[in-house]
C-alpha cells in the first residue's frame, strides 16, 4: 500500500544488473547510471557497513586497508553476495531518484542471463523487491540486447545477437519476439583479464592486478592479428626480485593471451548456429549476426568471428548501453501486449 | 532489377550531390584499394548483391538501419574510409528514424504512471504540505500568544505589592505605550485615601529615581474623584473578601484591571468599562457587590470553587 503510494513518486526503470556495470536505464530519460557493480564493505567488529559503491568503490579495489573489502557481488552474470547485491541497488535506484524527497518505489525490470537458473533469477528478483521495487520483471539479456540494437525481434526473420558481456556471453537467435536458441557461456570481460594477468605472470614473472589488466586489454587488445601493433608500459611487481618493474606489451602478446577465452566464445557461436533451425539459419547468413556488450569493443573481435564463421557481423551501435536501452524499450511494451517479451518464471 | 536500381539512382543522384553518398565513397575507396566487388563481398561476408546495392546507395532492399550502418562501418574499415562520416551521411540522407531509440514509440496507455512523477505535481503536492505546516504554526502561535503578556501582569503586580497596599496594575505593556494616559485604568485599594497617595508618590519617587521605566500612570494622583472625572462612562464596584481569594478582573476594553491574591478581610473597589470579566478563585470567600446589588456567585461557581462570570453587560 505504502509502496504504491511511493510508487507515484517513482520513475520505470530498467536495469542491466551486469558482471562489470549496472546500467540504469529511466523511461523517458534515458541511460542515466553506468557504474561498476563495485560495493566496497567496511567492517567494524561483526558489523558490516556500506563504505562506497560504483565508481568510489572500483578505485578501492584492489587498493583496500583490512577493515575495507572491495568486492564485486555478481559474478558470471548472476548474484554471488545476495545482502551486498541488494544495498548496491537500493544505492542505484536512490541514485537515479535524487530529486525525490519519498524513498522510491519504481517499477523495476531487471535483465537476466539466458541460461540462469530458477534459484538465480529468484535471487535476482528477489534483491530487487529488498532494494525498494514496487514490481519486477525479469528479461532474458539477449532479448533485451538485440531490441537495444534495433534488431527487428518482432518480425518472422531470425536474428541473431551475441551479447559478450563482463561475465558471460550470451548468444541467441530470436524471432517473433521470442528466443529460439540461447546459449551462455561463462567467459567475458573477467576472462580477458585474467587470461592477461596470467599470461604476464607466465611470460614475464610479474603479477598485475585487474584494473591493470583491463586498462591493458582497452588500450592495445585485439582478437584477430594482421592490425597494426601496438604497445603499453606496465608496472607489476616481479615475483623473482619482489620489487615493482616496469616492462612494456605489445598488441601481440594480448593477443596470445586471449586466445583461450576467445576460442571459447567463437566455439559457442559455431555451436549455436548448429543448432538453429535452417530457415533461421539462412536469415542469419544472409543478413549476419549482431555483436553486443563490452566484449564487442575489443579490436577486431568482429572479423574474428566473421572469418571464423564465415558470416558478416555487426557490432550494434552504443554495445555497452544495449541491453539496457532494450529493456527500457521492453519496459514501454510492457503495458500493451508483448508480455511474451519477458521470462515468466523466477 | 538493375533497370529499376539504376532509375532509382538516377533519382537520388539528382537529389544529393553524389560527393556526400555513403555508396560513392566506399565506391571510390574500393577502386583506390583496386578491389572488385565480388572481392570486397568475399572479404566481408556479404551477398554480393548487398555490395552493389551499397555502391548504389540504394537503401530500400536490405535487412533495416541497424544492419546497413554495421556493413557500411565494416566495409569503411575495409577501404580505410571514416566510418563514422559514412554513417552520419548515411544517417542524414536515408535514415528517417536517425536513432535505434525511436523505432518503438512509447505506449500511450501507461502516461498516468509518468505524469504523477511530473514536477508540476510534485511540486504543487510539496506547496500545499508547506502551506499546511506553515497554517498550523500560525495556529499554534496565535493559540499560545496571549499567556507570556499575563505572566508579565502578574510579575507587575507582585512588586507592586510589596511596594506598599497600592496595588497598580500595570495594563498590557503595549496598550501602555500607545493609549493615552487617561485611559490607564487604577484600582486603588480601599483604605486610607492618603496612605495611598503616599505610596503613589513613594513609587513615583522610585520610578524618577530609575528613570528607565516610564509608568506615567503613577504620575498621576489617583484619588478616585479625579479618576472618575478623567475617564468617562467607567463604573465602579467593590469585592469583599472573606477568605483568602485570588482575583482577575478584566473590563471591556480587554485590560486586565486586577489580578492579585486577596487576603480575608481585605476589600477592592474596581474600576473600569462595563462590562466586567470576573474570575475569582475560592469563590466562597468573596462578596460581590454591583451597583448597590450583591452578585450571587453560586451559579458561576464550578466544582472546584472557581467564578467565572461577567457584570454588567
Amino acid at each position: 500500500m505504502f509502496k504504491r503510494l511511493r510508487g507515484l513518486f517513482s520513475s520505470d526503470l530498467s536495469i542491466d544488473l551486469g558482471t562489470a556495470n549496472t546500467l540504469i536505464y529511466v523511461r523517458g530519460r534515458g541511460v542515466v547510471l553506468d557504474e561498476p557493480s563495485v560495493v566496497a564493505i567496511r567492517h567494524h567488529g561483526n558489523q558490516r557497513t556500506v563504505a562506497a559503491v560504483g565508481l568510489d568503490a572500483k578505485r578501492m579495489l584492489g587498493r583496500t586497508p583490512g577493515n575495507i573489502t572491495a568486492i564485486r557481488p555478481m559474478k558470471d552474470g548472476v548474484i554471488a553476495d545476495f545482502h551486498v547485491t541488494e544495498k548496491m541497488l537500493q544505492h542505484f535506484i536512490n541514485k537515479v531518484h535524487e530529486n525525490s524527497f519519498l524513498t522510491p518505489s519504481p517499477r523495476v525490470l531487471v535483465c537476466v542471463p539466458c541460461m540462469s537458473t530458477q534459484v538465480e533469477r529468484r535471487a535476482i528478483r528477489e534483491s530487487a523487491m529488498g532494494a525498494g521495487a514496487r514490481e519486477v520483471f525479469l528479461i532474458e539479456e539477449p532479448m533485451a540486447a538485440a531490441i537495444g540494437a534495433g534488431l527487428p525481434v518482432e518480425e518472422a526473420n531470425g536474428s541473431m545477437v551475441v551479447d559478450i558481456g563482463g561475465g558471460t556471453t550470451e548468444i541467441a537467435i530470436i524471432s517473433l519476439n521470442g528466443v529460439v536458441y540461447a546459449q551462455s557461456v561463462r567467459v567475458g570481460g573477467d576472462r580477458f583479464d585474467e587470461a592477461i594477468v596470467s599470461y604476464v605472470r607466465r611470460h614475464y614473472g610479474s603479477l598485475i592486478g585487474e584494473a591493470t589488466a583491463e586498462r591493458i586489454k582497452e588500450e592495445i587488445g585485439c582478437a584477430y592479428p594482421g592490425s597494426e601493433l601496438r604497445e603499453i608500459d606496465v608496472r607489476g611487481r616481479n615475483l623473482a626480485e619482489g620489487i615493482p618493474r616496469s616492462f612494456t606489451l605489445n598488441s601481440n602478446e594480448i593477443l596470445e593471451a586471449l586466445q583461450e577465452p576467445l576460442s571459447a566464445i567463437v566455439q559457442a557461436v559455431k555451436s549455436a548456429l548448429e543448432q538453429s533451425p535452417p530457415e533461421l539459419a539462412s536469415d542469419i547468413a544472409e543478413r549476419g549476426l549482431v555483436l553486443t556488450g563490452g566484449g564487442a569493443l575489443l579490436r577486431d573481435i568482429d572479423k574474428l568471428i566473421a572469418e571464423e564463421t564465415g558470416l558478416p557481423v555487426i557490432i550494434a551501435e552504443e554495445p555497452l548501453t544495449c541491453v539496457a536501452r532494450g529493456g527500457g524499450r521492453a519496459l514501454e511494451m510492457i503495458d500493451q501486449h508483448t508480455f511474451d517479451l519477458l521470462s515468466t518464471e523466477g | 532489377m538493375t533497370d529499376t536500381l539504376a532509375t532509382q539512382d538516377d533519382i537520388q543522384a539528382d537529389v544529393q550531390l553524389p560527393e556526400n553518398m555513403p555508396g560513392e565513397q566506399l565506391k571510390k575507396g574500393r577502386e583506390r584499394m583496386q578491389l572488385s566487388t565480388r572481392e570486397v563481398s568475399e572479404q566481408l561476408n556479404l551477398k554480393h548483391s548487398f555490395v552493389q546495392m551499397i555502391e548504389d546507395d540504394n537503401y530500400s532492399a536490405l535487412p533495416g538501419a541497424t544492419f546497413v550502418r554495421g556493413y557500411l562501418r565494416a566495409y569503411a574499415k575495409l577501404v580505410g574510409v571514416d566510418a563514422e562520416a559514412l554513417v552520419d551521411a548515411y544517417n542524414a540522407n536515408f535514415n528517417e528514424e536517425p536513432k535505434p531509440e525511436e523505432r518503438y514509440k512509447p505506449v500511450e496507455t501507461i502516461k498516468p504512471q509518468r505524469s504523477f512523477s511530473d514536477p508540476l505535481i510534485k511540486y504543487t503536492t510539496l506547496a500545499v504540505v508547506a502551506a499546511l505546516i506553515a497554517l498550523s504554526i500560525m495556529w499554534w502561535q496565535s493559540r499560545n500568544g496571549a499567556e507570556p503578556l499575563s505572566l508579565v501582569q502578574s510579575d507587575t503586580v507582585t512588586v507592586e505589592t510589596s511596594e506598599g497596599e497600592t496595588i497598580i496594575a500595570q495594563m498590557d505593556l503595549s496598550g501602555a505605550e500607545e493609549s493615552p494616559i487617561t485611559e490607564q485604568v487604577i484600582a486603588v485599594e480601599e483604605g486610607d485615601a492618603t496612605e495611598a497617595a503616599d505610596a503613589v508618590t513613594e513609587n513615583t519617587e522610585v520610578t524618577a529615581d530609575d528613570a528607565a521605566t516610564e509608568t506615567t500612570a503613577v504620575a498621576e494622583e489617583p484619588t478616585p474623584e479625579e479618576i472618575g472625572q478623567a475617564v468617562m462612562g467607567q463604573e465602579r464596584f467593590t469585592i469583599t473578601f472573606t477568605e483568602e481569594c485570588w482575583v482577575e478582573v478584566t473590563d471591556g476594553r480587554d485590560i486586565k484591571v486586577v489580578a492579585n491574591l486577596k487576603q480575608a478581610g481585605e476589600e477592592s473597589v474596581v474600576e473600569g468599562l462595563p462590562p466586567f470579566k470576573l474570575m475569582i478563585g475560592n469563590a466562597g470567600g468573596a462578596v460581590v457587590t454591583y451597583q448597590g446589588e450583591e452578585v450571587d456567585l453560586k451559579p458561576h461557581t464550578n466544582r472546584n470553587n472557581i467564578a467565572r462570570f461577567t457584570l454588567g453587560e
